[in-house]
């Protein structure tokens, strides 16, 4: 036997303390050093428990926040964990860094509970060290703190984890002082998160609770099965009953109080989620998807949490159904199985509607975390144990030492590999420094009216926390009541492109009709939204220093001094200001006062291993040894030789190399998509680049891919061509590109080609290579004094006519023309609202994107409402009639006219289908990155019978043309609906209606077949970064 | 429970509620008017009560509550007010209150004789020149002590009208109900309109306030007529041609505002239409007009509002395919395509024509079905290639349009 036998190694420990020392070190320095270089900052929830805690902070003894959600109550989270932040930021200052603190306090906290939750289940005190140095070091952990950001899950785990043993012991041997310091504890898990607590109960709590009845009993069973038969039943299953039922009974009325806290220290939270229960439909989340589709959730939510625990599985599996640790496995099986979200149908056949709404990654990561105690057995197997012995028999001495050290070395990498994950993988935007829109939105009273802002990430809970303004998004979905959110599974406005066009459509309802919100500013990251608000009549004001755009609607009224607000009774004001923070304090005491409780160390002996039989002690022949490491190299050779095959037949699948090359070009990787084309025939890297600016427009610059359709014709062996759909959204609709792509095959690999995937770069030049033209400019003075009123004209604006239609199978709409009557430009809004015969009203919405809203003096536009899935509520009511009113301000913005159009004409395609043909041709200097078309038609008698529009979906670069097509809106299916404007209309700045009718003279004849008499042509645009 | 015995008759002493001997007799309380910021005494009679009796005023005006205390000395109860009682005018709704009986006693505060303020306040800030269009000049006049001035008193309003000489004579208008307005009909004169109000008071001094002034803007335009500078028109299909209009005036020969937006129809020989937006620049009309690529005429009209031009013809001469050209097919084997090059196009000058001009090709296929592409030129030559995977064996025609030249060809596929 070499020096480095197990027995001697062991002599190395003289207490397993030293072991715990070790992993409270690894907290102080690994996980806090981490968490002050900031790795919570691109976390998905830390941001979240900061706002919440700079509330608290704010205000202790009110629940009730203005800033999300129009208003929400606190009351829908337990707050310890806030608190607990809120109240170190009142010493130091600092929100973020008491966050810190206190997730190392959580962890510090986790550590010291794993070990005494370990020792519960572990035959010696060294093997619950080393399961807590594994769960500190584990990659559960590190994902948790680092990733996901998760202060109330850790905190309470540890508060339960400290309980856990004081339970035990209660149950086991009784004593008041243990009960009452296990309530304390289950009494602050409740008040940091009562998920913990209530399944808790069954999947943490109760293990430990039957191991200590397990244990009282275990005296009074016979040792064997041949006793058994020698004894009788009868007073064996007495002797049982005798022993067991003091320890039922305390198990029992632990249970109850345990049961009585958790209603008790978050009674606020029971009372709102029962007063106001939450409505919102299943936002996806991908812990319940299927592991084996979704690799990155696999990945995300199985394969990261279990990390290297993964190779003691099968030794915690061997051993751990044994009579001792029986119900922990149970319990830990059940998790597992939890835990595999929607690979298998167990999870949701278990969970039933549950399954919908929770995260079940939760169960992973508890699973883990009670596997730790099993995962330090086998760490001291392998290092002193039966583990070793096999390895050292089996492999030999170096072997088995290569073996620990490649755990080892396995356990650190994964770990770091885990805290740097989002470094090298971005899962939230680039930081932003809130501080230039603080500045902004305390500016001119800029804070009187609501905000939302796009693109931000998490940040935006950071940005809210250092402010008192508010806005309409929020991010803590449990809290939202309104309608707009609640019935579509979007997570957040801010991101509302990651839930396609239910989370386009929901933002669309926001940004058209602002008023309602009191939403006057956006503050945007992310320009695929650009679009939308552009053509809702949202114009840019400026640019921050931070790179973030702000967006300003025109005409919003501010909050009144009074915002509306749920009153919260003030006992659940005091029962919430009061009561968590007090159990965690008595928390903290039954700690301090329990530490000699749990600390038996000196009862506890030195470790040492049993004895090895002699045949065990007898290494195998060097030779079989070799060919045992050999057999190991094999299999990892093989594995490697799977990964490379892989790997070279995804570059021989065609479709697969295109896949990759437009997820190139969606994520802006240009050089990596330059990389893949063949390189034979492919530009130089400029002149690539070149051509690619040179095709702009909406889908260029503002859309993302969502789905390819590739359908391949194999040419000959190493030539095939390739007909590629690519469906991207933007923020206005979905929009589908087909390109035909050539690839030839060099070796093995399919490579794109240059020419076939660019028919060349657009060669037509103006004529003159430097444009004048002379130009209009407004501009609004800025205001001498800090006022709400700006003091802007209000133009003349006229509704010239409007008539209410419905579409077959798709809602009503209101169409018509608005004029701006003034001499200045106007800045428009304009609100339709349908009544029912009793004047009830039935729908209230504004002109979104298929209306000019900034107006040039004179100038004409066709407007149409749509009212369908306003609020995402249906129409059902039988209409009677509407009314529609504009208002106006000056405005000075986005006025931009360029766009003529040439060789405008009506005819069929060769579907039969009637299209509106036209060439529009930019006669300004600045591009028309989205040129946005409108077609007005009308009837015999002059009125506006239906209104299309369409967005261009390439740029018009100046002194350009472009050719397009419109699908003319087949005239049979718009029936006029048999409803009266209602009189009279309101009247705002002397807006009114002449439903009489009006032909302006740039119009187009219609044939009759057509359905509509004539046809009136408009665009305007938007300029990208010109505006 | 002696001590609360006395506790309660204390705190009754203290707050006057003890109940009198005998029913009160009503006060005499005639209104009374107090100038604003002055010191007024109101002294109020009573008949049979007690001496020290407490009467307490309670008055509620626009400045808020006032109390006062004082108690009955020879059947009479005086009150004083300091000035700052009786800073702010305006009715205040008092109440005499001896015992549980209540009487009410109005008061009004007026406001000092003077003018000392005046805030003129005018919208809309832009009419519409012609007189049928007015702005409504609105004045708040207010004394030393903030307070609005009273019915009738007198302001005078000055005006000055865009383009007079001299300002109007000024115009004596009252305050009534705290406000003084005036309607200002525009004139026909298009420009500044610039307005100001003064007071001269009682005491011989006099109030100004700030001047106004409203924009008087043109009315709708008057017809108008276009034109181009260019001298020689070339049917490029390319270049452009500026059209501009005659100084835009309304009725009263204002020149239009700029920025007003109008829109031009152009109508081609074959009848296709354009539309070209345009604002008003200096005054005129002025756009840009791309040539058309075929030789023949066009007419132009523009419209502003209800106002249009005289339709403009314009002729232009051809400037495109100057010679003849050919359609060459050609298979390519190795790149799986049919080239189908059109050549040579030349321009004006007998030159290549600009890169980019587009031509347009026909093609049919041997099934009869027609596709229409458009090819861009490049080196005097369009280039079309058409994958052969999509073609079929059999005869195809090619017909290409450049100018007002077309050329026809076929070709043969055989596979």
């Amino acid at each position: 036997m070499s020096s480095s036998s197990p027995s001697s190694s062991v002599a190395a420990y003289r207490s397993p303390r030293v072991i715990v020392w070790v992993a409270l070190g690894v907290v102080l320095l690994f996980h806090g050093g981490l968490l002050l270089q900031g790795t919570y900052r691109t976390t998905y929830d830390a941001y979240v428990h900061i706002f919440f805690a700079d509330h608290w902070r704010r205000n202790w003894w009110d629940p009730w926040d203005t800033r999300w959600y129009t208003g929400f109550s606190l009351t829908s989270y337990p707050p310890l964990s806030q608190q607990l932040i809120a109240l170190v930021s009142m010493i130091t200052g600092d929100l973020r860094l008491s966050f810190v603190i206190v997730q190392t306090f959580a962890l510090f906290m986790l550590t010291l509970g794993m070990f005494r939750f370990g020792r519960l289940w572990t035959r010696t005190p060294y093997a619950a060290a080393w399961g807590t140095l594994l769960m500190i070091t584990s990659t559960a952990i590190t994902e948790t703190v680092h990733v996901f950001g998760q202060l109330p899950t850790t905190l309470s785990l540890s508060m339960l984890l400290n309980a856990l043993p004081f339970a035990h012991r209660w149950v086991k041997q009784g004593g008041k002082r243990s009960l009452l310091f296990a309530w304390a504890l289950v009494a602050a898990t409740t008040g940091a998160h009562h998920v913990t607590t209530l399944f808790g109960l069954v999947f943490i709590i109760a293990p430990v609770l039957a191991s200590a009845l397990l244990q009282n009993i275990d005296t009074a069973l016979p040792k064997s099965f041949k006793q058994l038969r020698r004894r009788k039943l009868k007073p064996i299953l007495g002797l049982i009953i005798r022993r067991a039922r003091f320890s039922v009974l305390r198990a029992g009325i632990f249970g109850v109080g345990a049961g009585v806290l958790l209603i008790t220290v978050v009674l606020p939270y029971w009372l709102w989620s029962r007063s106001d229960p939450i409505n919102q439909i299943s936002i996806p989340h991908a812990s319940r998807d299927n592991f084996l589709v979704n690799l990155n959730a696999g990945l995300v939510f199985w394969l990261i949490p279990y990390g290297m625990l993964l190779f003691a599985l099968p030794y915690i599996f061997a051993t751990g159904y044994r009579w001792r640790t029986l119900p922990l496995m149970l319990s830990i099986s059940a998790m597992i199985l939890l835990g595999t979200g929607g690979t298998t149908p167990i999870p949701r056949m278990i969970l039933g509607g549950a399954f919908d709404i929770l995260t079940l990654d939760r169960f992973t990561f508890w699973a883990v975390m009670l596997m730790y105690p099993l995962a330090g057995e086998f760490a001291l197997s392998l290092q002193q144990g039966g583990v070793a012995r096999k390895l050292q028999v089996w492999l030999g001495v170096r072997p088995w030492l290569g073996v620990q050290v490649g755990l080892t070395l396995g356990i650190l990498g994964t770990t770091v590999f885990c805290a740097s994950l989002s470094q090298y993988k971005p899962m939230q935007p680039a930081p932003i420094d809130p501080q230039p829109i603080v500045n902004f939105l305390e500016k001119d009273q800029h804070d009187r009216w609501r905000y939302l802002t796009l693109g931000f990430g998490d940040q935006m809970a950071w940005l809210s926390a250092q402010s008192t303004a508010a806005q309409v998004d929020g991010n803590y979905h449990s809290a939202r009541r309104l309608p707009e959110l609640t019935t579509t599974p979007v997570e957040r406005l801010e991101g509302a492109k990651y839930s396609g066009v239910p989370g386009i459509g929901s933002l669309q309802q926001f940004v058209t009709v602002p008023d309602k919100y009191n939403l006057k500013f956006i503050f945007s990251n992310d320009p695929f939204y650009d679009p939308l608000l552009f053509f809702s009549g949202w114009h840019r004001l400026q640019r921050l220093e931070n790179g973030i755009a702000v967006w300003e609607r025109e005409d919003i009224a501010p909050l009144p001094e009074e915002v509306p607000r749920k009153d919260i009774p003030m006992y659940q004001r005091i029962m919430f200001g009061i009561l968590p923070f007090s159990a965690f304090i008595s928390a903290m005491i039954a700690m301090v006062l329990g530490r000699h409780q749990m600390s038996d160390d000196k009862q506890v002996p030195m470790y040492i291993p049993p004895p090895i039989p002699a045949r065990a002690r007898t290494p195998l022949p060097r030779w079989r040894q070799f060919l045992n490491v050999l057999l190991i190299a094999l299999m990892l050779a093989a594995f490697g030789g799977w990964a490379a095959w892989q790997w070279l037949n995804y570059r021989s699948d065609p479709e697969s190399v295109i896949t990759d090359y437009y997820q190139d070009l969606d994520f802006r990787r240009f050089k990596k998509a330059y990389s893949r084309l063949a390189p034979d025939n492919r530009p130089e890297y400029d002149q690539y680049l070149l051509n690619l600016s040179a095709k702009g427009g909406l889908v260029a610059s503002y859309a993302k891919l969502s789905d390819l359709k590739i359908a391949t014709f194999q040419l000959s062996e190493d030539v095939l061509d390739a007909k590629v759909q690519a469906r991207y959204i933007t923020a206005l609709s979905y929009y589908t590109d087909t390109q035909s792509i050539r690839l030839t095959r060099d070796l093995s690999a399919w490579l794109p080609r240059w020419q076939v995937l660019f028919p060349g770069e657009d060669i037509r030049l103006p004529p003159d290579s430097f444009v004048r033209k002379t130009d209009i400019s407004y501009a609004v003075q800025p205001q001498r004094k800090a006022q709400l009123d700006s003091g802007l004209d209000r133009p003349q604006v006229r509704i010239m006519s409007s008539r209410l239609v419905a579409r077959a199978g798709i809602g009503f709409s209101l169409v018509g023309e608005l004029s701006n009557d003034d001499v200045d430009p106007a800045d428009v809004t304009l609100t339709a609202r349908l009544f029912d015969a009793a004047g009830e009203q039935i729908s209230i919405y504004n002109a979104g994107s298929a209306m000019f809203h900034k107006l040039l003096p004179y100038e004409v536009t066709p407007f149409r409402v749509d009212f369908d899935g306003v609020s995402n509520v249906p129409i059902t009511r039988p209409l009677s009639s509407y009314n529609v009113f504009a208002k106006a301000l000056v405005t000075s913005r986005d006025l931009d006219r360029d766009i003529g159009t040439q060789q405008l004409r009506a005819m069929r395609d060769t579907s039969g289908q009637w299209m509106v043909y036209a060439q529009l041709i930019n006669n300004g200097v600045r591009e028309a990155t989205i040129p946005h078309v409108m077609v007005t038609y009308y009837d015999q008698g002059g009125k506006v019978a239906w209104v299309d529009d369409l967005f261009v979906n390439e740029a018009i670069r100046s002194q350009r043309t472009l050719d397009i097509a419109l699908p003319l809106t087949t005239a049979s299916m718009i029936s006029s609906f048999p409803t009266q404007p209602q009189w009279p209309l309101p009247t705002i700045n002397g807006t009114d209606e002449l439903d009489g009718v009006w032909l302006p003279a740039d119009i187009l004849p219609l044939p009759a077949e057509t359905g509509y008499a004539y046809a009136r042509v408009t665009v305007h645009m938007f300029s990208g970064s010109g505006q | 429970m002696s001590f609360y015995i006395w506790l309660l008759i204390g705190i009754f002493s203290l707050v006057g509620l003890r109940g009198p001997a005998a029913e009160p007799a009503p006060p005499a309380l005639p209104r009374q008017i107090i100038g604003a910021g002055q010191a007024a005494d109101i002294t109020i009679g009573f008949v049979d009560m007690p001496e020290d009796y407490p009467v307490t005023f309670i008055g509620f005006g626009s400045a808020g509550v006032m109390i006062k205390q004082a108690n009955i000395i020879q059947q009479q109860a005086s009150f004083s007010f300091s000035p700052a009682d009786t800073r702010y005018a305006g009715h205040i709704q008092a109440q005499i209150r001896v015992g549980d009986k209540v009487w009410e006693l109005p008061i009004h505060i007026t406001a000092l004789p003077d003018v000392q303020t005046l805030l003129p306040v005018v919208v809309p800030r832009s009419i519409v020149a012609g007189g049928a269009d007015y702005s409504l000049f609105t004045v708040l006049a207010t004394d030393a002590l903030g307070n609005p001035m009273a019915n009738d008193t007198p302001l005078q309003v000055l005006a000055h009208y865009p383009n007079v000489i001299t300002p109007t004579e000024a115009t004596t208008i009252t305050i009534q109900n705290q406000l003084a307005w005036l309607r200002l009909p525009s004139q026909n004169n298009a420009g500044i309109l610039r307005l100001g109000v003064q007071a001269i008071n009682p005491s011989g001094s006099v109030a100004y306030g700030p001047e106004r002034l409203v924009r008087v803007v043109p009315r709708k335009a008057k017809d108008f007529r276009l034109s181009t500078s260019s001298q020689v028109l070339l049917a490029d299909g390319y270049s452009l041609i500026e059209i501009l209009s005659n100084p835009l005036l309304d009725m009263y020969d204002n020149v239009l505002l700029d920025g007003t937006s109008g829109q031009a129809v152009v109508i081609e020989a074959d009848g296709t239409r354009r539309m070209i937006p345009f604002q008003v620049r200096e005054g005129r009309a002025k756009f840009s007009l791309q040539t058309p690529a075929s030789a023949g005429s066009l007419s132009v009209q523009a419209f502003i509002g209800e106002a249009q031009s005289e339709l403009l013809n314009l002729t232009f001469a051809p400037a495109l395919a100057m010679a003849p050209f050919t359609i060459a097919t050609q298979f390519t084997a190795n790149d799986y395509q049919l080239q189908v090059t059109i050549a040579p196009l030349l321009s004006y000058l007998g030159q290549f024509v600009p890169d980019g001009t587009p031509v347009r090709l026909w093609v049919t296929q041997p099934n009869g079905t027609q596709n229409e592409y458009i090819v861009p030129a490049e080196q005097g030559q369009a280039v079309l290639n058409i994958r052969s995977s999509t073609l079929s064996p059999g005869q195809y025609q090619f017909r290409a349009k450049l100018g007002g030249r077309e050329v026809e060809s076929q070709f043969m596929l055989t596979r």
